[in-house]
């Protein structure tokens, strides 16, 4: 019965499942072998890392929902995500999950995955450009309030030729380099 | 005393050379000697460690071995250049590929990650190296108990087994200065910092939420050790007004800022006037 | 060669096992550092799996006596039980089967034997005082750091001269050939969990708390109040695993949580008038036959909520705000309730490694392991050195009675 229901290209029942074998099932381990991934797969699915994120409720895909996906392969629908952007890396989820699987840190694994390829917000895009032209985010500019205080107008000490140097030989120049 | 590496970042040299200049004199007071890192720039914050991990690394490590070259801990004012500091930190002492990793790299510099420079937040010195008994000595102008919310910050308490800071470092360091510590629900709330590019709408409501549990709680002054922080409980409260029509009137003040006054710094020495709430009302607390 | 043995801790498994050893001729010295017996068990009423007081159990019912009744009887009359309360061991030496035990005796201020617990010293003096109304054996306890003028008065006025106020402490050694380990558990005080609020706000508590609250003994009689302001309470919030499975606390589950509390919630509900009980959990583990419990607790109206606690707060003086995330749903849930009970981990007892390190046992989640692990005998933990309880690890009292059974089996065997 299934085999005709199968040919004809439509599901056999009004739900429409995912087809796991469409699925990515080496996500799981690109992950547990990436920095922060150890214990992935100690996930329980208590939603304890949900219950104990401060803006879970504006997410269309939750702490514990995200985990589950990267268990399941969802590869895409993960680093196309909104929510790893949204992530406030507050960890209080890594904080609080009973299996120690470190929640906010998998997420910045995921970000460096999602950046990989291109997938990063325009305005971390620009932050990313600030660091490798000016080798910093914030840049004195009233230096007069710095002399008020008694401090030297330049920070001593500083200098940013070697942030600079480092950033373009690593994935934030080829973010920033060249295009547009 | 020992001699310390001070690492300033970018953001509190550029934006509170206020809390720069309180914690230098306050340091100063007890003896702790701060040398200003050479060569060092920006840590990257948490925003090039999601897109370049190994780029964020190689920049704190280089931090880090700056800091061997004479193996002085390092400290620093700023919670994300303290986590970007201490993360990179851990990881390095944990696995050693990295280690060789990064030192691939320096070496074109002459730099070496050793992991002697242990990287510490500026409040974290002052409480384990001058400790609350020598701080009480030096306080000559306490506050009459004034009630005081703290807010630490996400990313010098937490994960614990990176950042290894307890957080009850703060409490005993405001009471230190005569004044009460307020409890208030949502003290383990983010301010909102991170998100504040990608979503200045869910930023502000944080932000908002904090300080609402703050003054609910019965706060009168709001404590923060972090550029970031303090811009969000700070400078959000003027915009709170035309957002969501509520005025909050909570000064934020950076520790330094109000141990400087209990040491008997005069107002202009700790910068009270480029907090964004007047700060000043906090004065009236000060026994003469 | 002493036959005697030596038996540390006087909760279910330490009695079951001195008064099975002493009905069998053998005689048990048993040192137990409260000054009443009965452990944990002490405070609850009732005892899942037949609601009753645990003695009462089948295999117990040809006694004679009934509850409460049985425990003087036999701790106090039975010549084979030597009962050592308010005190410690202090030293354990010599070979296995030929043991010498240095006893620290605390100071026996009340002889239990003559206190008929009329109250007077207690309206004397606040230095007495009666630690639960089924405590055994049946007599008031004197604290000597709350000494006040009227201690004095109490012990001259006391109708049966049971008052000693200079007792002393002594020593006494003891030889044994067996030693039988039943230090018991300990209830986690859940403190460092911010998120539940306990130590913090005084309706949070524990579910051994709420077992001494709604015990018709106890103070309010039985009627579920809260300890804010000693007000009925009518909502009750329950979240399990709270320390249990959790890698940051205790890695195990605590086993006996799920049907605690669940006892608990059927006893609110179907027991009490208007109580209104929801749980909060991540898995109900209703092994066996305790199922039933589970069923009986959604047929009489408990509600249950799949997810966990994002936050606690005071929503009054004496209500709690609660917002709890409903994984099923993927919504959040705010309650208003007067207490919130946790179903805290049962940890090792405080106190018991230095008896354990000193008899070199090997040990598990700091609980007592088998001395052989491969082997079935999971109360044998040393050569002529046994375990029962919840010294093993969490167990329900029914097992804990069965393990002491095996531990008296093993003793009798080895005798024949």
């Amino acid at each position: 019965m299934t085999e005709t229901d199968d040919k004809a290209g439509q599901p056999a029942i009004l739900i429409d499942p995912i087809d796991m074998s469409k699925l990515d099932s080496g996500f799981r381990s690109e992950i547990k072998n990436m920095p922060d991934g150890d214990e992935i797969n100690a996930c329980f699915a208590c939603s304890t890392c949900t219950a104990a994120c401060p803006i879970a409720n504006v997410w269309k895909y939750k702490p514990h929902q995200l985990i589950r996906m990267i268990l399941l392969g969802m590869r895409e629908e993960v680093l196309s995500s909104e929510e790893i952007w949204l992530c406030l890396t507050c960890f209080q989820c890594q904080e609080r999950c009973p299996q120690k699987v470190r929640v906010t840190d998998i997420f910045f694994d995921c970000k460096n995955l999602a950046a990989e390829e291109g997938k990063i917000p325009e305005n971390i895009k620009g932050l990313a450009r600030e660091l490798v032209e000016n080798g910093q985010l914030y840049q004195v500019t009233a230096d007069w309030e710095r002399e008020d205080m008694g401090l030297e107008p330049e920070v001593p000490g500083l200098s940013t030729d070697g942030i600079k140097a480092i950033l373009k030989g690593t994935r934030t120049g080829k973010i920033t380099g060249g295009e547009e | 005393m020992p001699t310390y590496n001070l690492y300033m970042g970018c953001s509190v040299p550029a934006n509170y050379p206020n809390y720069e200049a309180a914690m230098i004199k306050v340091a100063e007071a007890f003896g702790m000697d701060f040398d200003y890192m050479e060569g060092v720039a920006c840590c990257g914050s948490p925003n090039l460690r999601a897109i370049d991990h190994m780029g964020w690394l190689t920049v704190n490590a280089r931090t880090l071995a700056i800091g061997d070259k004479n193996g002085h801990d390092i400290v620093t004012p700023c919670n994300g250049c303290f986590a970007s500091l201490k993360d990179a930190y851990h990881l390095l002492k944990h696995d050693k590929e990295y280690v060789q990793k990064v030192n691939k790299i320096l070496k074109k510099e002459g730099l070496e990650f050793k992991g002697a420079a242990k990287p510490r937040h500026f409040v974290e010195a002052l409480y384990t190296d001058v400790g609350i008994d020598e701080i009480k000595k030096k306080v000559t102008k306490p506050l009459d108990g004034v009630g005081i919310a703290i807010h630490y910050g996400c990313h010098v308490t937490r994960p614990h087994d990176v950042t290894e800071f307890d957080p009850v470092i703060l409490q005993e360091l405001v009471q230190a200065t005569g004044a009460t510590v307020i409890d208030y629900p949502l003290w383990k709330q983010c301010c909102g910092a991170t998100v504040l590019p990608v979503n200045e709408g869910i930023a502000i409501r944080l932000a908002r939420d904090k300080l609402k549990s703050m003054k609910d709680a019965g706060a009168v002054f709001v404590t923060v050790v972090c550029p970031a922080c303090g811009n969000q409980l700070d400078l959000q409260q003027l915009g709170l007004k035309e957002s969501y029509g509520e005025e909050y009137n909570l000064p934020v003040l950076f520790y330094p800022q109000i141990l400087g006054l209990t040491m008997g710094l005069d107002e202009d020495a700790v910068g009270l006037s480029m907090n964004r709430v007047a700060a000043g009302p906090i004065l009236n607390h000060l026994a003469e | 060669m002493s036959d005697s043995v030596l038996i540390i801790g006087a909760g279910v498994a330490g009695l079951t096992a001195a008064v099975e050893l002493a009905d069998s001729g053998v005689k048990v010295t048993v040192v137990e550092r409260l000054a009443t017996v009965g452990g944990n068990a002490l405070d609850l009423y009732k005892a899942f799996p037949t609601d009753d007081c645990f003695y009462c159990f089948e295999g117990n019912r040809w006694r004679p006596g009934i509850r409460k009744c049985f425990y003087r009887s036999v701790l106090l009359d039975q010549p084979n039980i030597d009962l050592k309360l308010s005190s410690q061991v202090k030293e354990i030496s010599g070979a296995s089967g030929n043991f010498d035990v240095r006893i620290e005796v605390g100071s026996q201020y009340v002889d239990s034997k003559k206190c008929i617990m009329c109250g007077l010293c207690m309206e004397k003096s606040q230095a007495f005082s009666l630690i639960s109304p089924q405590c055994q054996p049946q007599a008031v306890v004197y604290d000597p750091e709350k000494v006040d003028e009227g201690a004095r008065v109490a012990a001259e006025e006391c109708p049966t001269k049971a008052i000693d106020l200079d007792a002393q402490p002594s020593e006494s050694t003891v030889k044994v050939s067996d030693i039988i380990v039943a230090t018991g558990y300990h209830e986690m005080q859940p403190i460092a969990m911010d998120e539940y609020g306990y130590g913090r706000y005084t309706n949070v508590i524990t579910q051994l708390e709420l077992a001494k609250i709604i015990d018709p003994n106890g103070s309010s009689n039985g009627v579920l109040v809260r300890p804010s302001d000693g007000a009925p309470a009518s909502r009750v919030l329950m979240v399990q695993c709270v320390g249990s499975r959790d890698e940051n606390y205790y890695p195990y589950c605590s086993k006996i949580c799920c049907i605690f509390a669940l006892k608990h919630a059927n006893i609110l509900v179907q027991e009490r008038e208007n109580v209104s009980v929801s749980v909060v959990y991540m898995d109900i583990r209703t092994y066996d036959r305790h199922e039933r419990y589970y069923r009986d607790a959604r047929e009489a109206g408990v509600e249950f909520v799949r997810g966990r606690i994002m936050r606690v707060e005071p929503h009054s003086e004496n209500e709690l705000s609660v917002i709890v995330y409903d994984s099923l749903l993927d919504k959040y849930l705010k309650y208003t309730v007067d207490l919130l009970v946790l179903s805290s981990a049962l940890e090792p007892p405080k106190g018991g490694s230095a008896i354990t390190s000193a008899l070199n046992l090997n040990m598990a989640n700091g609980f007592i392991a088998p001395f052989d692990p491969v082997s079935e005998e999971e109360v044998v933990v040393g050569e002529h050195i046994y375990a029962c309880g919840t010294a093993l690890g969490p167990a329900e009292v029914p097992e804990s009675v069965t393990q002491a059974r095996a531990v008296v089996s093993k003793i009798l065997q080895r005798r024949k």
